[in-house]
């Protein structure tokens, strides 16, 4: 009866390959895949709480119809047949009504997005988002106006670097097992790290140099580091000389932006900055400036990130080890991917996406994902159209987009919602209808396509049956398709099917996973040759002049704008993740509920005590668009103009008892502010007061 | 499955051990009997509400169409088998939370509760008394007993029989509690009638107000029935009034607790005999529904002796009780010779006595130990003079010209016969003698008077010539036709009739509104759970029984005045407190033998609770090993065992009683509360060759770890000092 | 004593909580009692680099072990075979004399059963060949296990490379 799965953890989006035991039918032990380097069995304390999602009682059950009002927690238990068909019928005559663009699909982009493209495509929707935009929008803007590739084919060669530089990227607490592993490798063979945050964390606890930065000032710092590296000809003269388009443009702009000028602005000295930019430079190109992971700070993030990759270019850490690089496909190795439906044809779509994206009116970010945050306005203003449809499919757009009140404004003028999700999310909770997907341990999911310097294939492996009457999202999308005479596009019956039609042509099958949980397409890690680096853009070369932003009628050099100063008796609210947590999904998991059951708000010591905060004490925090309470920490470890909190909190679901109404959601504070030019959020650009309760 | 076993327990078990052996291998089927699991065990806790059945049968539903191997098909066909044979006890668990066969231990019904033949909830109206909570105490006592002055002051009260207090030293004084509670309620003007339900338009005819009659119309009344009562006597309370001499039962008790019923709108009419005066025919047309009959047993079983019928003054002690009742004040005679050993002998010996008898003999075939009458009303009898015959068995009444000489009798002796336990009296050749009398009460036992009772053509009588019925409905054999009491059960007590009435009334309810009858007897329903008195150990050892104050000698010969005075309020509110909560402890003896056993600490001294380890039962005795670890009190399956920490204190409490208190200690580093100091000693003793005990700090568990990483070494940690 | 030790490199640990969770996981406990705990201590400031350190606290399995002398119900046990201090849940009734008498606060309270959890270096995978369930899939691999001989090896190994790594280095 025992027996061993290999599979793919899904208690965050990294999606580690781990091993799953299973005894009498059931899970009793989860560990990472120990035939993987770098994960060698490990698995970090959200994968380890696997098992008490699987068999936790207040997660979804059944598919779920509204009875009550949108929000008030009434619902009435359907079968499958009943509550497909109620969507079904719905979306129908939404669709007859308003058109197939009527409906959106949102996501938090896994596995099986292919399929749930699919569905939108086949109904004649452009409008399938993920969260994507939310979490980096302007990083992959940015890669693509520098590289002419996405940050999602770029990779970080943590194992040989000498150097590295993190801006806010808390790689030790929010873990990817595999990152973490290979940094510490790093740093046990004599690698330095630097860590710049207004906030000590865990990350900051294992640096060489930390730097508690003025918040929203990293721009001028990687100016005034430029300014340096530049001035004293630190950079890898051979690399840029090759590779660098507009370096004369950036020595000319840079000049005004000295050292002690970025001291005035970041408060971190100028002797230090100069003192960074030579120590680093010693190790070029093994020296890596993080691009960053969630990048959704600033209105002005996308000239923010492109500064980092200009560090990287300037080091010459572009496509070196140690440094970052391009992730190979199994093109690399004369291989083919795993096949996705969206390779069928589609009946053309003549309307634009409801966040205009690809048009004048917001030309840079990327269209296979969308611009979230503009779904509120899309849906308020009716602009491009209406939107009369939203299905939810493991993305919470009240708590991930800035503003809830405002998204529930914009949700309340929806004919129907509808949420795919394990949990009781918030939007699962204000929808109309749930449909409650399998978890990964009791679903087989869509080939994994593992890209990188050694190109692969994972699968996720059904390790258990469902426990309660879930199916799997790739065939909730299937037979809602059928409802909706897109059937034909679903060429398989069960996930198994669409597996095997995945691999068709790869030269793999099934079994050939059995072993180890994946397979290889060569053996060796791939570098391309540094003289002849395949870069994208028009001039072929990396643009600090960039012919992307340009060509859009954007500068490539705008001049510095300092952050909008703080106001008086207000904080920059900033947020940021924990190890125990992923996002807004895991509050409400027994065993990470234990350990961390609601955020805290971080404050300065000096400050607190100016309001008569005591640590501990409730506060109110409250922006121009909202208001909670939460718990103060009163501490020296944060800069006195921000306050911090974990992003996540603050449920409103009832049934997910443990996580209701702890802590605060940070959502529900932030403006909904985005960067124009690159598409991210600006989550770091709203202003607080903080009062004692 | 024994039927004996309670099939909630069972089931209980049963999915527990399927979950636990992990056949249930499909991981929908195991959660459906997951899910299943714990509704039965909440079920078997008391914690059930009106939606478990259905929440269970849907989860059963769910689980018929999911038979994915054989061993979830055996799963689900016992259950289904279980669910619907047994439905009925799942139902009665959860109405009534309890459970007969104790086998659910939280929800079993103390012993007084289980031995009352009504079912009053003993326990939790006793610790409403012992607060002065009267009016409370009256209202849970209704609930199953409409009548608790006149039970409380005549009750035969089985419950004291059962109270597990008399096994340290006597029973609580449960009857006299009750007649106290009701009497100053009535005084307060607190002793009120639940809220009827609007009437249903439905009329019941109830054939004699006896306590069976009167209980079953007070239920009835309080469901919305129309309710009319049909009585041959000239007023209510049948046996209560015309069997019970006033001296122990006052008129105005029954008077009082009858007009409650009144109150409700039930109608009385006296005088009135059934078959004659009214018929079952004209009930029949007025459209009456249900017929309950509770004409008791008043006719008086026959001497058989000679002379029996030859005197005048040869009289059967009901015809006499009911004379006098009606207002007679005759002296049967001078010399006067009861025979029998009843309740009923006693009543009528002493009456007579105080109707100026001068000599008033009970003659009884067996001995002292074995009268059925009441011990209190014997040597009562006793102290007012009444003399006794054992050992006598009358042979013939002897006179002449219609006048009484004497009583001839012939000494028995008490032989064991076979098959019996009961020593049977056998004459002693030679042994005859006459008892001097002028007037013979023969109270032998009475039976049925079945005149007037011939339209109930279908109903079946038994051989004892008493009505046959089914007694989980007390419905007889004809339909609509229902029947308790005396004229059920035979001659019996009052609380036996309420109790009848009481699901007779339960039972034509569920008649007429078409639901099924229970296929047994309904069990005692715990009606609340109050909280606990807290006292201490000196105090519940302390405290006593009191002795009840009674009526001088001289004015019980001669009046027919109340002669238990009753208690006073003080002595009330303390006897109360005496309660030993058995409806909370089980007696399972979990925490002596955890105490002794396990710990071997041996702290207590609860002999009442374990007959297989006779120690005596000292509550004070506790707080001399004690060391309040707590190990009885999470040993404690109903929580009667509890350990409290309040104002520095850490408490050891056994249904209230504080059996031990210590001063407890705090954490150095963060002020959390730590055992106690004799605690911390008993350990320090165990651990003393490890650990020279260097005046080390008190550190709690969370800070004793902090610590230890703060300091942590890189070397293993051998000493924590 | 235990012939084994479990030893944690500190400077690797990032204090994710992982091992608390995984030993949960297998043991299969409620909420409350922790077997194993990462205790943090810090952060502060140390050369203006702020520092913090996270500390394991497993059971040590001490040679004479307190909570054993302390059990008046022989629950508490020590294996003789390799030392391991562990409970045996039948026979314990909850009396807590084990937790007050550690000095390291390893024995944990279980509210669910009444009775008393603990580390037990996951005796029944350690009996299968396997390691203890946080060292298995500790994030970092900071948690290993082993024969004390072998790990005062590994413990001295460490040392001398972290001597040898650069100055001012935070490891």
């Amino acid at each position: 009866m025992d027996k061993d799965v290999f599979s793919l953890c899904f208690m965050c989006s990294v999606r580690c390959p781990i091993k799953v035991g299973v005894k009498d039918g059931h899970v009793n032990w989860i560990q990472g895949n120990p035939h993987v380097a770098g994960i060698d069995g490990r698995l970090c304390p959200r994968g380890s709480a696997g098992k008490s999602l699987l068999y936790d009682d207040q997660r979804l059950q059944s598919p779920l119809i509204r009875v009550g009002d949108r929000g008030s927690g009434n619902w009435r238990k359907a079968s499958w047949e009943e509550a497909l068909d109620y969507v079904g019928t719905r979306l129908k005559e939404i669709k007859n009504t308003h058109g197939g663009h009527a409906i959106a699909l949102g996501e938090r982009a896994q596995l099986a997005t292919h399929v749930s493209k699919t569905f939108l495509k086949a109904l004649g929707s452009p409008n399938h988002f993920t969260h994507d935009a939310l979490c980096k929008g302007s990083m992959n803007t940015a890669c693509r106006s520098m590289f002419g590739y996405t940050d999602g084919q770029m990779g970080i060669n943590y194992a040989n670097t000498k150097h590295i530089v993190l801006y806010g990227r808390n790689i030790f607490e929010s873990i990817n097992v595999k990152e973490v592993n290979t940094l510490m490798d790093a740093l046990e063979k004599g690698a330095k790290l630097t860590y710049i945050d207004p906030r000590v964390n865990v990350t900051a606890s294992k640096a060489h140099r930390y730097w508690m930065i003025r918040p929203g000032t990293d721009l001028a710092l990687n100016y005034g580091l430029i300014h340096v590296i530049l001035k004293e000809r630190l950079y890898d003269a051979e690399f840029v000389e090759k590779w660098v388009h507009g370096l004369t443009d950036l020595r000319d702009f840079i000049k005004e932006y000295t050292p002690e000028w970025a001291e005035t602005e970041t408060g971190i000295p100028a002797g230090e900055i100069k003192a960074l930019a030579r120590e680093i430079s010693r190790e070029k190109p093994a020296v890596i400036f993080h691009y960053g992971y969630r990048c959704a700070s600033h209105q002005n993030e996308i000239y923010m990130r492109r500064s980092i990759l200009m560090l990287n270019a300037l080091m010459g850490s572009v496509e070196a080890k140690g440094g970052i690089f391009f992730k190979k496909g199994p093109g690399a190795e004369g291989g083919k991917p795993a096949r996705k439906l969206t390779e069928q044809e589609f009946p053309k779509i003549e309307v634009p996406r409801f966040d205009k994206v690809g048009t004048p009116d917001f030309p840079l970010p990327d269209p296979a994902h969308g611009v979230a945050q503009i779904l509120p306005y899309a849906i308020l203003n009716e602009d491009p159209y209406p939107i009369k449809a939203l299905i939810n499919y493991r993305l919470d757009p009240l708590m991930s987009i800035a503003d809830t009140s405002g998204t529930k404004k914009a949700l309340d003028k929806l004919d129907l919602i509808v949420t795919i999700d394990i949990n009781y999310s918030d939007i699962a909770w204000y929808s109309d209808v749930i449909l409650p997907e399998s978890t990964y341990l009791e679903r087989t999911d869509c080939v994994q396509q593992m890209n990188g310097l050694k190109p692969m294939m994972f699968l996720r492996e059904k390790a258990v049956e469902p426990r309660y009457d879930t199916v799997e999202g790739a065939i909730i999308l299937k037979r809602l398709g059928e409802r909706l005479g897109i059937g034909a596009y679903f060429p398989y019956e069960t996930m198994d099917e669409l597996v095997d039609w995945q691999l068709e042509g790869t030269g793999f099958t099934r079994e050939d996973f059995a072993q180890k949980g994946f397979v290889s397409y060569g053996k060796s890690p791939i570098f391309w040759d540094r003289n002849d680096i395949p870069f994208k853009t028009p001039s072929k070369k990396i643009e600090f002049r960039s012919s992307l932003l340009e060509d859009a009628g954007f500068p490539s050099f705008p001049s510095y704008e300092p952050p909008a100063a703080t106001p008086e008796k207000k904080f920059r609210l900033v947020v940021g993740r924990t190890g125990l947590h992923t996002h807004i999904s895991t509050q409400n998991v027994p065993y990470l509920n234990e350990l961390m059951k609601e955020n805290l708000l971080w404050i300065n010591k000096e400050k607190a005590a100016d309001l008569g905060i005591t640590d501990g004490a409730t506060v109110e925090v409250a922006s121009a668009c909202g208001k909670g309470w939460i718990k103060a920490f009163v501490t020296d470890l944060i800069h006195p103009e921000a306050v911090f909190m974990v992003h996540g909190f603050g449920h409103e679901a009832k049934l997910a008892k443990r996580s209701y109404n702890q802590g605060c959601s940070d959502a529900l504070l932030q403006e909904n502010l985005y960067d124009k030019v690159g598409g991210s959020p600006a989550y770091h650009d709203t202003f607080v007061t903080v009062t004692p309760v | 499955m024994a039927k004996d076993t309670c099939p909630v327990q069972s089931t209980l078990q049963y999915l527990s051990d399927r979950i636990a052996s992990g056949v249930l291998t499909d991981p929908k089927v195991r959660r459906i009997c997951e899910s299943i699991r714990m509704l039965v065990e909440e079920i078997s806790l008391g914690e059930a509400g009106d939606s478990h059945m259905a929440a269970i049968d849907d989860l059963m539903a769910e689980f018929e169409n999911r038979t994915p191997d054989d061993t979830a098909t055996k799963t689900l066909d016992h259950l289904k088998h279980i669910l619907s044979d047994r439905r009925e006890e799942f139902v009665s668990h959860i109405e009534t939370r309890n459970c007969p066969s104790h086998d659910c231990g939280v929800i079993a019904p103390s012993p007084c509760q289980m031995a009352c033949p009504a079912g009053i909830d003993v326990p939790t109206y006793l610790a409403l008394i012992a607060e002065g909570k009267d009016d409370q105490a009256i209202a849970v006592i209704r609930e199953d007993n409409p009548l608790p002055w006149v039970c409380g002051l005549v009750c035969t009260r089985p419950c004291e029989m059962m109270c597990v207090r008399g096994r340290i030293d006597t029973p609580i004084s449960i009857k006299f509690l009750k007649a106290f509670a009701a009497e100053r309620a009535l005084s307060d003007r607190r002793y009120t009638n639940p809220e009827p339900a609007p009437p249903n338009g439905k009329r019941i005819c109830v054939v004699g107000a006896g306590p069976g009659g009167l209980s079953c119309a007070y239920y009835l009344a309080l469901m919305g029935y129309k309710v009319e009562v049909i009585e041959s006597l000239p007023f209510a309370g049948g046996m209560l009034m015309v069997g019970i001499p006033r001296y122990r039962l006052p008129r105005e008790v029954i008077d009082r607790e009858v007009a409650m019923i009144e109150d409700l709108g039930v109608t009385f009419s006296f005088n009135t005999r059934f078959g004659s005066d009214v018929t079952y025919e004209d009930m029949k047309t007025k459209g009456t529904d249900a017929f309950f009959l509770a004409i008791g047993a008043h006719k008086a079983w026959d001497l058989g002796i000679k002379g029996e019928t030859d005197f005048p003054r040869v009289i059967d002690a009901i015809t006499f009780l009911k004379n006098v009742a009606i207002g007679d004040r005759h002296a049967p005679g001078k010399h006067v010779v009861v025979i029998g050993g009843g309740n009923v002998a006693i009543d009528a010996a002493r009456t007579s006595l105080r109707l100026g008898a001068e000599k008033v003999t009970i003659a009884y075939r067996r001995s002292r130990e074995q009268m059925p009458a009441d011990i209190e009303e014997v040597e009562q009898a006793e102290e007012e003079g009444i003399a006794f015959a054992f050992l006598t068995i009358p042979t013939e009444i002897t006179g002449n010209d219609g006048r009484i000489t004497g009583l001839a009798c012939i000494k028995a002796e008490l032989i064991a016969k076979k098959g019996t336990d009961r020593l049977a009296p056998v004459p002693i050749l030679g042994k005859e003698f006459t008892i001097q009398a002028d007037a013979v009460i023969s109270a032998i036992g009475q039976y049925v008077d079945d005149s007037g009772m011939t339209a109930f053509n279908a109903v079946n009588w038994t051989r004892r010539g008493t009505i046959e019925v089914n007694h989980a409905s007390m419905e007889t054999s004809m339909p609509g036709v229902f029947a308790a009491g005396d004229a059920v059960s035979g001659p019996a007590t009052v609380i036996e009739a309420i109790g009848g009435g009481k699901r007779a009334a339960e039972a034509i309810h569920r008649q007429l509104t078409g639901m099924p009858q229970p296929r047994m007897p309904k069990i005692p329903v715990r009606r609340r759970k109050v909280p606990m008195i807290e006292m201490t150990a000196a105090e519940k050892m302390r405290l006593s029984r009191p002795v009840m104050p009674m009526l001088n000698v001289d004015r019980r010969r001669t009046t027919f005045q109340q002669v238990e005075l009753g208690y006073d309020e003080a002595a009330v509110r303390k006897e109360a407190r005496r309660c030993l909560r058995c409806d909370v402890c089980r007696r399972c003896g979990k925490c002596v033998e955890v105490c002794r056993d396990k710990m071997g600490i041996d702290a207590l001294h609860l002999g009442y609770l374990d007959f297989d380890h006779p120690v005596k039962t000292d509550f004070r005795m506790t707080a001399e090993n004690c060391i309040t670890c707590g190990a009885c009190a999470a040993n404690c399956e109903n929580n009667a065992m509890t350990l409290e920490e309040k104002d520095g204190r850490r408490m050891l409490k056994l249904c209230g009683t504080i059996l031990n208190e210590q001063e407890i200690q705090t954490c150095d580093a963060c002020g959390a509360r730590l055992p106690s100091a004799q605690y911390m000693a008993f350990i320090s003793d165990k651990t003393a060759d490890l650990t020279q005990k260097a005046e080390q700090r008190l550190l709690c568990n969370d800070c004793q770890r902090r610590l230890s990483a703060k300091n942590h070494v890189p070397t293993r940690p051998v000493n924590p000092t | 004593m235990s012939q084994y030790y479990l030893f944690q490199d500190s400077k690797k640990c990032i204090g994710c909580h992982a091992c608390e969770i995984q030993c949960k996981t297998n043991k299969d406990l409620p909420e409350g009692p922790k077997p194993c705990q990462i205790i943090q201590v810090g952060p502060k400031f140390i050369n203006n680099l702020p520092k913090m350190s996270f500390i394991f606290m497993p059971c040590f399995h001490c040679e004479n072990p307190w909570c054993v002398s302390a059990c008046p119900t022989g629950a508490m046990q020590q294996r003789a075979s390799d030392g391991i201090v562990f409970v045996q849940k039948d026979l314990c009734v909850g009396c807590k004399t084990c937790v007050s008498a550690c000095p390291w606060g390893a024995p944990q309270w279980n509210p669910d059963t009444g009775k008393v959890e603990k580390c037990d270096y996951c005796k029944d995978r350690v009996d299968q060949g396997l390691e203890p369930a946080c060292v298995t899939t500790c994030t970092t691999g900071c948690l290993k296990f082993g024969k004390v001989e072998e790990m005062t090896q590994i413990r001295r190994q460490r040392h001398a490379e972290s001597v040898a790594s650069l100055e001012n280095s935070s490891f």
